[in-house]
């Protein structure tokens, strides 16, 4: 392990005395410092000037570190090589894997160096935020109650739809309306029956009013003031702007204490909207229970899916939350450590760069190059793009974004700047998925390539 | 190193072919070599550019894998990663990281042979004066001069006390005295701390200066193999060596090899010193009196972890040889009896090997005693030519294809 340690900390000593992480700190430096002074969000409020803030930042380090990686990964093997300092250390008493291992731990570190530094600068801007002079006094409060903190999104209680379903397949037998139909075709029936179902569900004709259950809510009304239903509305009709009138009443009806004043509020269809509820309102079973009826008298009013009705309340702080994001972003480049390595294991440096970039761009644009690729395999062979070579490499490009992780499945830039949780499930699925599986593949593949090549012999 | 006669390394049919892109032979650069080092002996690869030198070397350290035949390095194949806490290898260029200094690269090659701090920081000090780069020890080895990088390059090949010492090119670089210190010190090692050494140099006089025993190479071939005494004796001459005889004395001497045995009198000349020794004396007078120098100073003692004893015995050592040096007008072999410096040095091989291919053509600083004349130049225009062939900060040292 020794020896592991020798190699990381003097890949340190490389990546900063050879100026190539002094000049990414200097931008990562000169970002975080001037955004939060020339980010405007929606050019009125703090809150979104604090979320333009957060989201900027932690993708445009997440980008940088990315490119140092990259350029760090694919160079540093590659130079020893080349310049021929591996003749000195491969003649130690260093098993080359060994050697590789030490490579990878010290960009990891530096990586997470400069993601602590980067998560300090703008924690230390978020509290510059509050400290400024908000537009009007509830901004200061929006930002720290919705932003600058960490919530659960608790969803609506589906009922059981499987009795309704049966129901509703029942009645379409009875009407004759099924026989013609196959086995197979009878379960499409029966699946767009339950979504029918939830649909419904989730939808408030003109002038009906509903019931929803929160369930499993862990909130102590003692420790918490407010928590917060965050809704969208849309309307079936697809009409942009329209405004939508709803009445709505909080509590359960079994226990008095629990019962909040009724509101009615105006709402545009599909924006998101945040109305603050007393945390009392949750019964002592953790369950929160919402009435809720449409006032307008001729459109429908939807909750598109599952995100469009939802309960958020603080579970935690934003600092442990911003460390736990970074914690992800360092995997991301914890994996393009060990992919840049073992590339440059058998490829010179602008070679390795060049593969290691494509792969990046492939990981960044996973789902839609799925999506892409799955619309135009859909067509036949004279209206697909790529004609009848389309067949042919759809398979192999499929391959590759299959053995590519998306990265859209681990960045978590979203989720903070919307306030909301990063579990620790999903920093510990991405340190197993993409460091100690995918990671440890590359890292071993590259060990295998590095130990077993002829470091003397000259390959271009 | 143990007691026993296996060889420290061994090889055996070793070949290497370097092939192209698509697997076709391009050049054989060591072609069913055969030879062993013996424990505690210096031997001496030797060859032109592109004799295979550094490719066998290469082979020996796992750089490179054999394409046929094999070698073994400890008793072990040269993959086995254990064996080679045992060797200290210096490169024919000294491949430094540029952004480190003396002290950083000694400390970093350390720490690789898991040596603890506090004995890894005390090695440091002792190579960093035995190489004479204490005050240069924190300027970055990227502004180094190359000779001073070759001394750097040597301290890391000692910094583990390696049992073998693999030297390639170890004196490309260096002035007369640095060459002279690296010499005396593979002596040194060899002689009172057994060590043993593999140095593959085309510079005749370094090879001769210090090896036992030689392989010479040409074409990846071995050419010839022996100790050096044997493959440079002249059995047909006699050379004899007195104080200063008058002329009447010689005369009659001439007269009696000629009546006595028959025979004429090739040469009775007085003998002249050798010229490495006396750069060497002038030097070092020079540096008593003007001691301060930029870049590397002369070399300090030995450091004590190599000499095993107190200091001073590795101080007295280094001094003894370099004034045997400076006082033994034709001796500069460690190893050689006077009887074998005397004679005018047999040269088949290396003659051989000049004249094949003019590589090495002009080249006469592998024989001892007065620099040979070329034809029609004095003794003194011979003497020049060789202080300006030593003066030359550095030699070409690229070998025109891979070794």
């Amino acid at each position: 392990m020794s020896r592991i340690w020798a190699v990381a900390s003097h890949m340190l000593s490389e990546a900063i005395r050879t100026k190539i992480a002094v000049v990414f700190i200097a931008m990562i430096l000169v970002l975080l410092t001037t955004l939060p002074f020339t980010v405007v969000g929606d050019g009125v409020t703090l809150k979104s000037r604090g979320q333009s803030f957060l989201a900027y930042s932690l993708s445009s380090v997440g980008l940088l570190l990315s490119l140092l990686t990259v350029f760090v990964s694919c160079g540093t093997l590659a130079s020893e090589i080349r310049e021929k300092h591996v003749f000195m250390v491969a003649s130690k008493p260093i098993p080359r894997w060994q050697f590789f291992a030490g490579k990878w731990l010290g960009i990891v570190l530096l990586n997470a160096g400069l993601l602590l530094l980067s998560g300090v600068l703008i924690w230390g801007f978020t509290r510059f935020y509050i400290q400024t002079r908000p537009t009007f006094t509830e901004d200061r409060l929006a930002l720290e109650n919705e932003v600058l903190t960490v919530r659960h999104g608790a969803k609506v209680d589906v009922p059981d739809m499987a009795p309704l379903v049966e129901e509703r397949v029942r009645r379409l037998r009875e009407e004759g309306r099924l026989d013609s139909i196959t086995q197979s075709g009878r379960r499409d029936v029966r699946e767009a029956v339950l979504q029918d179902l939830r649909s419904e569900f989730r939808s408030l004709r003109p002038g009906e009013p509903k019931d929803y259950v929160f369930r499993n809510l862990l909130v102590d009304p003692s420790k918490t003031e407010f928590i917060y239903l965050r809704l969208r509305p849309k309307t079936p009709t697809g009409v942009d702007d329209l405004i939508l009138w709803a009445r709505w009443q909080c509590g359960d009806r079994n226990d008095v204490n629990t019962m909040m004043p009724v509101r009615e509020g105006e709402y545009v269809v599909d924006r998101f909207y945040e109305e603050p509820i007393s945390a009392s309102a949750v019964n002592k079973d953790g369950e929160l229970h919402l009435r809720i009826q449409n006032l307008d008298h001729r459109n429908t009013f939807t909750f598109e899916d599952a995100e469009s009705l939802e309960l958020l309340y603080d579970i935690g702080t934003f600092h442990w939350n911003l460390v736990r994001a970074l914690t992800i972003i360092w995997c991301r480049l914890a994996f393009l450590a060990a992919l840049g390595l073992l590339l440059s294991t058998f490829l010179s440096f602008p070679v390795a760069c060049m593969v290691a970039f494509m792969i990046l761009a492939v990981a960044v644009s996973s789902g839609f190059l799925m999506e892409a690729m799955a619309w135009a395999g859909g067509r036949g062979i004279a209206d697909d793009p790529l004609w009848i070579l389309g067949p042919v490499l759809r398979p192999a490009a499929n391959a590759m974004v299959w053995l590519v992780p998306d990265f859209s499945k681990v960045d978590p830039v979203g989720t903070v700047v919307a306030g909301r949780v990063v579990t620790l499930t999903w920093v510990i699925q991405s340190l197993v998925v993409l460091v100690f599986f995918q990671g440890l593949v590359l890292g071993l593949l590259g060990c295998v390539i590095f130990t077993r090549r002829e470091l003397a012999q000259v390959t271009s | 190193m143990g007691t026993d006669h296996k060889p420290v390394v061994q090889a055996v049919g070793l070949t290497k072919v370097f092939r192209d892109f698509w697997y076709r032979s391009r050049v054989v650069a060591v072609d069913r070599l055969d030879f062993d080092i013996r424990p505690n002996e210096v031997f001496g690869l030797l060859g032109p550019n592109g004799s295979g030198k550094s490719t066998t070397i290469k082979m020996m350290l796992g750089l490179l894998y054999p394409t046929h035949g094999r070698i073994s390095v400890l008793g072990r194949p040269p993959t086995d990663v254990a064996i080679k806490s045992r060797i200290g290898y210096l490169p024919e260029e000294s491949y430094l990281y540029r952004f480190l200094n003396a002290r950083e690269t000694l400390d970093y090659y350390g720490r690789l042979f898991q040596i603890n701090r506090r004995d890894r920081q005390r090695r440091v000090d002792q190579l960093l004066e035995m190489v004479g780069l204490t005050r240069e020890s924190r300027r970055r080895v990227g502004e180094y001069s190359k000779g001073m990088a070759r001394r750097i390059g040597l301290a890391q090949a000692l910094i583990n006390d390696p049992d073998l010492l693999i030297l390639d090119e170890p004196t490309t670089g260096l002035d007369p005295i640095g060459t002279r210190e690296i010499k005396d010190l593979i002596v040194f090692l060899n002689r009172e701390k057994r060590k043993t050494v593999l140095l593959c140099s085309h510079l005749l006089a370094d090879v001769e200066d210090v090896c036992q025993r030689v392989a010479v190479l040409y074409g990846g071939r071995r050419q010839a193999v022996g100790p050096i005494h044997e493959l440079l004796s002249q059995e047909n001459l006699t050379q004899i060596t007195t104080d200063r005889l008058s002329e009447g004395t010689l005369h009659r001497i001439r007269q009696i090899v000629e009546e006595e045995e028959g025979k004429h009198v090739i040469s009775m000349t007085a003998p002249t010193a050798r010229l490495e020794a006396f750069f060497l004396k002038t030097v070092r007078e020079a540096q008593k009196a003007r001691p301060e120098t930029s870049g590397a100073s002369a070399g300090g003692r030995i450091a004590d972890f190599l000499a095993g004893g107190g200091a001073e015995e590795g101080q007295a050592v280094v001094e003894s040889l370099i004034a045997a040096s400076e006082v033994a007008p034709t001796t500069g072999a460690a190893q050689a009896s006077p009887a074998e410096v005397e004679q005018e040095p047999a040269r088949e091989v290396i003659q051989e090997l000049v004249s094949d291919d003019g590589i090495l053509a002009g080249r006469d600083d592998a024989v001892e005693g007065p620099p040979a004349a070329l034809p029609g130049e004095s003794v003194e225009e011979a003497d020049r030519r060789v202080i300006e062939e030593l003066l030359k900060p550095t030699r070409g040292s690229g070998d025109e294809r891979q070794e």
